[in-house]
């Protein structure tokens, strides 16, 4: 193995990332290249310092206060489909309400016009039978003052005879 | 116990006991990507937040057809790259708060100053390289775990991997063994 092969794959050595062959073929070049085992080394001294960073501890009542948003958005979502149901619930009752109200309005004035339509029918044929027995009491010369059509109209030559004819015979007109 | 997949399964029945569950035992690994990625305490929060929030949202559709942890991984790495592709964090460097007492004035020193050296190389390298670092260092997983968090190949995570350990080797050169 060449060196330059064994510092591409150093880093995946160092990581154990590699296969069993290849580690070891890696580590014999390793054993016999003090060049690339100082590289190693210096990779190894980084990682040393990575990793002994010091390091800062969660901040106090992180995972209290992550809970407490938690439920609150969960309550918040709850509410809002609380909010959203009763919203449906209350257009749902407005329409029923809003559409029996319009039934209702619709037959109240079907009604009206029926009893309107159904009094003045019946009022007109009072008024109708009621002419009819008078018509048939009464002559229609007489009710519309159409006697001037009649044999001897009042004022005529013709009543006057008839009129001064019943007077002297004692006939009755 | 039950496992990391079947308490997902539960949250997505809305149980939310099983998800404070998830929370205690994912949120150092969630916390600690974000951080080490982000270098900011504040945005890392903000991001470990919202990759458990993002994790309850998808509870629901949650299939265990992969390891919980790479799945979260994945969230917590997404929105990270996100997070640094909308806005440019910024970087603090806070100290850590207790050092082992059993070293010296001057041993903590050096400590310190080998910490911030750190978190500005790491902060320096573009952001695939220093993800695929974190994840190898800061969360000790292998090759492929990697390639699946991140959605890369095995190869690209070997090669982002060397990419950036040979920049960090330039960078922290001071601190290295000669």
């Amino acid at each position: 193995m060449h060196c330059e092969h064994v510092r591409k794959k150093l880093n995946a050595y160092m990581d154990v990332e590699l296969s069993e062959a290849t580690m070891e073929k890696i580590k014999i070049h390793l054993d016999n290249c003090q060049d690339c085992s100082g590289a190693l080394t210096r990779l190894q001294s980084l990682i040393n310092v990575l990793e002994e960073v010091s390091t800062l501890e969660v901040p106090k009542d992180f995972a209290n206060r992550v809970l407490a948003h938690a439920y609150e958005r969960s309550k918040g979502a709850q509410s809002m489909q609380r909010k959203h149901v009763s919203v449906y619930r209350w257009w749902s009752l407005k329409l029923f309400t809003a559409q029996t109200a319009a039934a209702a309005a619709v037959l109240v004035i079907g009604l009206a016009i029926g009893g309107v339509m159904g009094w003045d029918t019946w009022h007109n044929q009072g008024i109708q039978s009621v002419g009819k027995s008078q018509m048939e009491q009464v002559e229609p010369t007489a009710i519309y003052n159409l006697d001037y059509l009649t044999d001897a109209p009042k004022g005529s030559l013709a009543d006057t005879y008839l009129t001064l004819a019943s007077a002297t015979n004692g006939w009755e007109q | 116990m039950p496992s990391d997949e079947e308490l997902m399964l539960a949250v997505g029945k809305g149980d939310l006991n099983a998800f404070g569950e998830i929370v205690f035992r994912h949120q150092h690994s969630a916390w600690n990507i974000a951080y080490r990625f982000l270098g900011n305490e504040t945005d890392a929060e903000d991001v470990a937040q919202e990759a458990f929030f993002k994790l309850l949202d998808a509870a629901e559709h949650y299939r265990p057809t992969a390891l919980f942890r790479t799945y979260l991984h994945c969230i917590v790495t997404r929105l990270c790259l996100d997070w640094v592709a909308k806005k440019q964090p910024l970087y603090t460097s806070k100290l850590p708060e207790a050092l082992d007492p059993g070293h010296t004035a001057s041993e903590k020193l050096i400590f310190v100053e080998r910490d911030l050296a750190v978190r500005k190389a790491l902060y320096k390298l573009p952001p695939n390289q220093r993800m695929a670092i974190v994840l190898k260092y800061y969360e000790g997983i292998g090759y492929r775990e990697i390639a699946a968090t991140m959605e890369v190949t095995e190869k690209a995570v070997e090669r982002l991997l060397a990419r950036g350990r040979a920049s960090l080797e330039e960078y922290l050169r001071n601190f290295l063994e000669k």
